[in-house]
């Protein structure tokens, strides 16, 4: 094992040759001449991967070229794309870009940044909702925040990993409402459902699609969402602002390509993104996993993305997380 | 009552000739998936859920399920006839299988574990059918707590794989659990030995590991000497000899009970069941030291018990929507892509869906135990291939394999590496199972024991405070107390006096 | 961990190589991972707010890895001698086991250069040409790399790089 040093240098400047000597456009003529790869950061089979499929499904009919998904694991993101941040900038490879770019900085995971990547276009909000077992004392946000300040500390919120989404979900409640939690991490959001419905912890601040089954099952209660508008999938449940907590928090997914992409490709790229968004296909699809379709056009995205980044340095920093 | 009508009537979803069909495709792919290293049912199952879309959702899940299940049977053959375990579970395979194949008994080992599988996957079915929903709630009793001491009472477990000299198993061990330690720390986050490579931030993969240590050192040592590779014996029939019928069938009744209680507690995964019933089964057997030499209920037990956890897991995911392993948490996003939120609600609202979905998985095991037992024979003709040929086709294989770990020629090299530490450890003499098997286990222990301790404020007395852990650390303490009175007894105890 | 294995020509030498205490070497490299462990443990926290920091699990764990690694050196210095001559082969097996890591080594380099049918094809030869006539060697090689190749990239889209072929617009 202690082979490894050396071992990773050499697999590393392998990576450098490979995307250097990478794929040489034969540009001529409309974009797209050969088929487009969309590089996944996650593992086949989540919400992620599935988003990403069902787009590539919608932008092939409307580019007229194969659209290949590619799963690249690893590094909580980081190696899938990093490694379409350093590919040539001619528009075949396309990466998912999930909320966790604008956290990789802080949390040191890679060098990774808004800047990193020019942006085709938004397609997903993740609505995070804050649950509770369902016969929990308290039915409301405020009645749950008087008993968290009555225990400071005591009460446990699962989320999906330290540093992960729903971890800062629940930080931002905590500070936005000067309360004190114990943050339980777990890995995914799964496994954090499943000890709120065995009652291990009094609440956890994830996706509401994952906490569905529970809520439906008779286990579980949410008591608000953090999206600005309620949740088409639970439309009786209050916002956090209706509640009186000025809070707002999503997660998001979008699509990129490496910084320096041509202006024209850039636009047919994203006008296909726009086409594959607006199926019902994909509409189904989303709602059914307890998204929100959400389309925002690369100049509005960008900005979008950089304010994000500010929002959750901001965040992150009042967390002592990011060693 | 209302279960058993409810199961009858699934048949009567389960046997319309396309879902037949649909059931048939599925445990074939998953068959098929179990034997490619590499490609697991979990990758197999993501893969194939966009061609679902079209399909009415019994269909989809009968299918989709099939795969799950049916990657459990395919994995055996691989870890039998050439040492190359595909996933965690077959880890424990390979130990007896692979050596009873070397005695010209891969047909038996297979058979066996057809046979164990079949009735392992049939009685789970079964059980999630009739006893399903109220054993669902003491599952989710099942905390970090609780499930820091089954992973410790797992860990006791391991010290029965150590073979000959105890020190050399702990070398091994020590190995397997430092490694489990690379990646992001599970509660702060903190980033361990990465060495800066973002490939490192969520660990080494498992399967890299294990095919490395196993499949790769496997074909390195063939390789010595192609010529004087050892020829298999010639193969007998596939049943078990007659003196061996009684322990293996106690086996497969041991195995199939502890597979489904495993399956029950979300959060397990399919080594667990296998690694505990291999050292029950040592326990429980009259002449243990044939374990690791070919013992035919080294296979047995374990084979089965993977596939009743597979029915086992299942019970969480259709009454209360938790997916308790990773194939099952992707088979879940295919329930809520046809619309169907697994849970109590599901079998009131949709009975035919449930049980048709059932009734299809007691239908797919039988196809399963069709298609394997003559097949058996027929698969153990591959460890006849002549070396020469076999070795450089396994190869590429299990480097295929490790490159769909994360489509990255990072796992091929990692994989040998291990290669070369395995072929190294088999010269000297160190047992390969306990890295795998603790490495499986000290990831999740650390992390259950930091989210037990942070949930009771920086105390360990959630530990003895829990009715559940309380029973597993007695346990523990008993079985470690028994295995080193023994080992005194034998006068081995002492490690200055180990000899071989 | 692998230096046991490169064959060695000069014959003394390789006398000397093979009178040496393999458990005894082992045993070195695995305490000097074990120290490196330690060493490297000691830059993570220990304490957290918690108490329990993300330090404290490998610390304790490379201190009983060290333990053990000094019981293994003591016990394969004493009681399990696997000296070199006897637990490895001859030169000639060594050579062969390394010619086929150095054939995985070299299709590593070679694979995102030329693609997987290539330098699969390149790595079987290398295996197969001194057990078959050329001819058979080659076309083994080719056809079983072929076989792979559909039935992962085609069936199960697994996303091999075909960089030759792709220029010539596959």
């Amino acid at each position: 094992m202690k082979k490894l040093p050396l071992f990773s240098v050499l697999m590393s400047s392998l990576a450098l040759l490979v995307a250097g000597a990478g794929q040489q456009a034969l540009a001529q003529g409309a974009f797209p001449q050969r088929e487009v790869t969309i590089v996944v950061p996650f593992n086949p089979g989540g919400a992620s991967d599935m988003t990403a499929r069902i787009i590539a499904k919608g932008m092939e009919s409307e580019l007229g070229k194969p659209v290949v998904v590619v799963n690249k694991a690893g590094g909580s993101g980081g190696v899938g794309m990093s490694m379409v941040a350093r590919s040539a900038p001619d528009g075949y490879t396309v990466s998912y870009i999930p909320v966790e770019l604008v956290m990789h900085k802080a949390l040191k995971l890679s060098d990774l940044g808004p800047d990193s990547f020019d942006y085709i276009g938004q397609t997903t909000m993740v609505p995070a909702a804050l649950t509770v077992p369902v016969d929990a004392p308290y039915n409301t946000v405020a009645d749950f925040i008087k008993y968290a300040k009555a225990n400071p500390g005591k009460v446990r919120v699962g989320n999906s990993g330290a540093g992960s989404i729903w971890h800062i979900a629940a930080s931002a409640l905590e500070i936005n409402q000067k309360v004190q939690f114990n943050h339980i991490p777990f890995e995914g959001a799964a496994p954090a459902v499943t000890a709120l419905m065995g009652k291990h912890i009094e609440a956890v601040t994830v996706n509401s699609g994952e906490v569905k089954a529970g809520v439906d099952a008779g286990k579980l209660k949410i008591l608000a969402v953090m999206t600005p508008e309620r949740d088409p999938a639970f439309p009786k449940v209050p916002t956090m602002i209706e509640s009186g907590v000025k809070l707002e928090f999503v997660g998001w997914g979008g699509f990129a390509v490496a910084k320096g992409t041509p202006k024209p490709i850039m636009a047919t790229l994203s006008a296909a993104l726009k086409k594959a968004a607006s199926t019902d296909d994909f509409k189904n699809f989303i709602t059914s996993r307890g998204m929100i379709v959400k389309y925002r056009n690369p100049e509005e995205f960008k900005p979008f993305v950089d304010s994000q980044y500010v929002f959750f340095n901001d965040l992150l920093s009042k967390m002592e997380l990011g060693k | 009552m209302d279960s058993l009508m409810g199961l009858l009537s699934g048949f009567s979803v389960a046997l319309t000739w396309h879902n037949l069909l649909y059931c048939l495709i599925g445990v074939t792919v998953g068959q098929l998936v179990g034997v490619l290293p590499g490609i697991g049912p979990t990758t197999a199952t993501a893969l194939l859920i966009p061609l679902t879309y079209g399909m009415p959702p019994v269909s989809a899940i009968i299918m989709l399920s099939g795969i799950y299940y049916g990657g459990m049977y395919g994995g055996t053959i691989t870890s039998v006839l050439i040492n190359t375990p595909g996933e965690a579970a077959s880890v424990i395979t390979c130990l007896d299988g692979y050596e009873m194949a070397k005695q010209g008994r891969a047909g038996a080992a297979l058979g066996v574990a057809a046979m164990g599988s079949f009735f392992g996957g049939i009685i789970s079915v079964i059980g999630l059918a009739l006893i399903g929903p109220p054993l669902a709630d003491f599952a989710l009793k099942f905390g970090p707590t609780e499930m820091f001491s089954l992973m410790l009472f797992g860990l006791t477990m391991v010290v029965g794989l150590m073979g000959a000299s105890i020190v050399r198993g702990l070398v091994a061990m020590c190995i397997g659990l430092s490694l489990a330690t690379i990646g992001m720390d599970p509660i702060s986050g903190t980033l361990r030995f990465t060495f800066n490579q973002p490939f490192l931030i969520n660990g080494i993969d498992l399967v890299t590991i294990a095919m490395g240590l196993f499949g790769l050192s496997e074909i390195f040592l063939g390789m010595e000497n192609l010529a004087a590779a050892a020829k298999p014996a010639q193969i007998t029939s596939f049943m078990p000899e007659k003196e061996e019928i009684r322990p293996t069938t106690f086996a497969v009744l041991r195995g199939t009970f502890l597979g489904f209680f495993i399956g029950l507690i979300p959060g397990t995964n399919s080594a667990i069941p296998a690694l505990l019933s291999y050292s029950m089964e040592k326990k429980f057997s009259k002449n243990p030291e044939k374990f690791g030499h070919g013992a035919i209920e080294g296979v047995a037990g374990p084979e089965t018990a993977n596939n009743s956890y597979c029915g086992g897991a299942m019970i969480p995911l259709l009454t209360l929507g938790i997916p308790s392993s990773p194939t099952i948490a992707i088979l879940l996003g295919a329930f809520i892509m046809h619309g169907l939120t697994p849970g109590p609600i599901l079998f009131v609202q949709n009975p035919d869906f449930v049980w048709g979905v059932i009734a299809s998985m007691v239908v797919g095991n039988g196809m399963l135990l069709f298609m394997n037992l003559p097949l058996a024979g027929w698969w153990a003709k591959i460890a006849e291939v002549p070396a020469k040929l076999l070795y450089p086709i396994v190869l590429i294989l299990s480097i295929i394999g490790a490159y769909t770990v994360s489509n990255d020629l990072w796992d091929v090299g990692v994989m040998l590496v291990f290669g070369v530490v395995g072929y190294v450890m088999k010269k000297i003499d160190i047992p390969m199972a306990p890295i795998v098997l603790t490495y499986v286990l000290g990831a999740m222990m650390e992390k259950a024991l930091l989210q037990s301790v942070k949930m009771n404020n920086g105390s360990l007395v959630g530990l003895v405070e829990s009715p559940i852990s309380l029973t597993m650390i007695v346990l523990t303490a008993i079985v470690l107390t028994g295995s080193i009175y023994a080992e005194i007894k034998n006068k081995k105890g002492a490690i200055a006096l180990e000899n071989d | 961990m692998k230096n046991e294995t490169v064959p060695e020509n000069k014959g003394t030498f390789y006398e000397l190589v093979k009178r040496q205490n393999a458990g005894l070497w082992f045993g070195i490299l695995f305490l000097a991972y074990a120290v490196l462990y330690f060493k490297m443990s000691l830059d993570i926290p220990y304490h957290s707010k918690l108490g329990a920091g993300p330090g404290m699990y490998p610390r304790w764990l490379s201190g009983f890895s060290i333990f053990i690694a000094l019981i293994y050196i003591v016990q394969s210095c004493t009681h399990q001698v696997f000296s070199m001559g006897r637990s490895f082969p001859g030169k000639t097996e060594l050579f062969n086991v390394f010619t086929v890591f150095l054939a995985c080594l070299i299709f590593l380099f070679l694979l995102d250069v030329v693609g997987f049918n290539i330098a699969g094809s390149l790595l079987l030869f290398v295996m197969f040409y001194r057990q078959y006539k050329m001819l058979h060697a080659i076309l083994l090689s080719v056809l079983i790399t072929f076989v792979h190749y559909f039935i992962f990239k085609v069936c199960f889209s697994v996303p091999l790089p075909e960089k030759l072929l792709s220029l010539f617009g596959f």
